[in-house]
């Protein structure tokens, strides 16, 4: 195979303040670097993070990218966005849960139905009449 | 010790996309009690919300068409080795899945006169493929079943179960093991029929369009429980996959729709159009199969003629701005989002992973060769062959899992609940302790590992293959197996520990893994989307499908007939 060069990007910093913990009396912010090169998203960076310095942070995402299946919407500098749209920048940004809603753990919050929040799923099945399970 | 959350059900389905969701309604229509369970979120995580445009099916509303010819298309693209059956029930059934998804108000594109359009894809011979504007095919579908999946009083629905293994006593299956990532408590499923909807393996590939979710759990968990998988080594790559300027918002699959609708110039870093020097027939619009098409870039940036970014141009500017506009829409607003300007300026595209087209070995039942365990969707092998046509997936997903569904509620209806005691799934509930306990130890993360699977998978199992490099890969996949997955640590947090998960994608990846490469070196030919760079030719003794089991600890290969 011929040797070509070919471009490399130019890679930049963002400084992530990110909001770790379970609820508003049990948590702090973190602050994490991350590279990143123009156009990436926050996802990507969320995503490097848990490859790299940051394995056990908690998030909710799958199409990664693709906008499509809604999953990861947190709060980015004050205001709702998924984050998979939102770029990036240099600088800080400062990542919380979405507000108003009962947090999991970290920026992962409790999207489930009314009747189910808040029940983990032995309570679920704990409360249900033995011999089925549903 | 907390005992594990004991569940129980007619039929549990694993995996909420397009297979797992049309398996769970078509089991409670049967007659069962259904437990649908998903790693992510049924109806969101996985791929069939991902999919863009194509879905198809012969339903004869924009020009005569019928189910044979669908056939005779897929047997063709599938180069010599689709299990006739299994295509066929896709071909057959593809139609009846659109109607009733209409019924469910899925707003499939019509035409002026009310009929549904449909437009033809590469490989196809007719106008065949339906889809739902603008790129949405995927989102309005997942919508309609996630309706239809939450109303039915006979399916239990449950997000962030991780399923870890099957139990099973003398070849049928009595239940399944996982746990609720929630709280990281495991859980027990007792069950005669468990069906299969887990996807494919696709994200065990640095470069890919696959959703997080698709690290290969089908094919590792399947394999354990004794099961074979087929055609393992025929995994898709997607030509036309975005490279270059970078997009976020979009599928990297966007440009094999709006080229189905647009047509569009590919050329290379010189700007020279190149496909006809690679057999090529040309002609109006885009009509070249995925297995041609990646053959040719790959083959032009290795010639020296890539793009910036090493890949091929593809440029719309010859198309006036009112047409672009009309066939993109909305998607016009996140191209500009993204500095992408289609009248201004070509973008680079490249060869990216895609779809699995081998998987589980089934019968026209979607049965595997263990009693009560199914399958269905891109986990299943068999019924695209070696290359897959555009449009196929879809109908794969929807027709084999109501097919999955109704067969398993069928067989179940006349069994008793299945005995179990405290060793029935001991040594998977044991697994899954003994991982828990890693948050004590000093290794690297999961996510360590997979880091050096994907990229150990893009360049030496991608889609240009040699000797050395499936060995190397197959030996180095065989050392994380033996000595390094053990020492992986998982975080201590017990809440929703994505750690927790990702041991478990890294422990089936792996045993995909290991099962393409050891089916790719098997295979001492070029055919579809396996390509030998040592082995150019496609070979008629290899019109064979090959078969990999799991026996005595091993990745066990033979060949067997392709003919049914």
């Amino acid at each position: 195979m011929n040797e070509v060069k070919y471009q490399t990007a130019v890679m930049k910093t963002a400084r992530l303040r990110i909001w770790r913990g379970t609820c508003a009396e049990n948590g702090h912010y973190e602050e994490y670097d991350v590279q990143f090169e123009d156009g990436d998203s926050v996802l990507d960076g969320l995503v490097r993070l848990r490859y790299g310095d940051a394995p056990d942070l908690a998030f909710q995402f799958s199409c990664f990218n693709a906008n499509v299946c809604k999953e990861c919407a947190v709060q980015i500098d004050g205001a709702v966005e998924y984050a998979c749209i939102a770029k990036l920048k240099t600088g800080l940004t400062h990542l919380d849960p979405v507000p108003d809603q009962r947090i999991l753990r970290d920026l992962l919050i409790d999207t489930r139905d009314r009747d189910r929040k808040g029940a983990t799923l032995r309570h679920q099945v704990q409360s249900i009449a033995p011999g089925k399970g549903h | 010790m907390q005992d594990a959350i004991a569940l129980e059900t007619d039929v549990l389905v694993v995996g909420g996309g397009g297979a797992g969701m049309f398996a769970a309604i078509f089991a409670a229509r049967h007659g069962a009690q259904v437990i649908l369970l998903d790693k992510n979120v049924v109806g969101r995580g996985g791929a069939t919300i991902m999919a863009q445009m194509t879905c198809a099916s012969a339903l004869s509303e924009a020009e005569p068409d019928c189910p044979e010819l669908h056939l005779k298309d897929t047997l063709e693209a599938g180069r010599g080795l689709c299990k006739e059956n299994l295509a066929a029930l896709l071909c057959e059934l593809s139609p009846q899945r659109i109607r009733e998804l209409a019924s469910w108000n899925v707003n499939w594109a019509r035409q002026d006169n009310g009929k549904i359009n449909q437009v033809k894809a590469p490989g196809h011979s007719r106008k065949r493929c339906v889809y739902v504007d603008f790129l949405s095919t995927g989102v309005a579908i997942c919508a309609a079943l996630r309706v239809q999946t939450s109303r039915n009083s006979s399916i239990r629905v449950l997000n962030s179960i991780c399923l870890t293994d099957i139990a099973a006593r003398d070849g049928e299956v009595v239940g399944a093991v996982g746990f609720d990532v929630a709280t990281s408590e495991p859980v027990t499923i007792r069950t005669n029929a468990v069906i299969l909807c887990s996807g494919g393996m696709m994200k065990m590939f640095q470069r890919t369009t696959a959703p997080n979710n698709n690290s290969g759990d089908g094919v590792g968990i399947a394999l354990r429980a004794g099961a074979r998988v087929i055609d393992i080594e025929f995994l898709q790559f997607y030509p036309n996959g975005h490279l270059a300027p970078r997009m976020v918002g979009l599928d990297p699959t966007t440009w094999e729709p709006t080229r189905v609708k647009l047509g569009g110039r590919l050329m290379n870093g010189k700007g020279e159009e190149f496909l006809s020097k690679y057999g090529d027939s040309g002609g109006e619009g885009y009509n070249t199969t995925r297995d041609l098409l990646t053959h040719a870039i790959y083959r032009e940036v290795a010639a020296g003629r890539g793009s910036p970014h090493g890949g091929v141009y593809l440029s719309f500017q010859h198309i006036p701005a009112d047409a672009l506009n009309k066939a993109l829409g909305p998607v016009i607003g996140i191209f500009k989002r993204n500095n992408i300007d289609l009248t201004k300026a070509p973008v680079e595209v490249f060869p990216i992973a895609h779809y699995q087209m081998g998987g589980i070995e089934v019968n026209a039942n979607m049965e595997s060769c263990v009693r009560g365990l199914y399958a269905a969707g891109e986990i299943v092998g068999g019924a695209n062959g070696a290359n897959r046509l555009s449009g196929n997936a879809l109908p794969e997903a929807m027709v084999f899992g109501g097919r999955a569904g109704e067969a398993a509620a069928k067989f179940v209806a006349s069994k008793a609940p299945p005995q179990w005691d405290k060793s029935t799934a001991a040594p998977q509930l044991d697994v899954i302790r003994r991982v828990k306990r890693k948050a004590k130890a000093k290794g690297p993360a999961p996510t360590h590992m997979l880091r050096e699977l994907k990229e150990m998978m893009w360049t030496k199992v991608g889609a240009f293959r040699t000797a050395d490099d499936l060995a190397q890969a197959r030996d180095r996949i065989r050392a994380m197996q033996k000595s390094e997955l053990d020492e992986l640590s998982v975080s201590l947090e017990t809440i929703h520990n994505a750690s927790l998960v990702e041991w478990f994608e890294a422990r089936n990846g792996l045993q995909a893994a290991e099962a393409v490469t050891v089916a790719a070196l098997n295979r001492r030919e070029s055919r579809g989307a396996h390509q030998r760079l040592d082995f150019p030719k496609t070979l008629d003794a290899f019109q064979l499908n090959q078969q990999i089991a799991f026996k005595n600890g091993e990745i066990v290969s033979s060949f067997e007939g392709a003919r049914p």
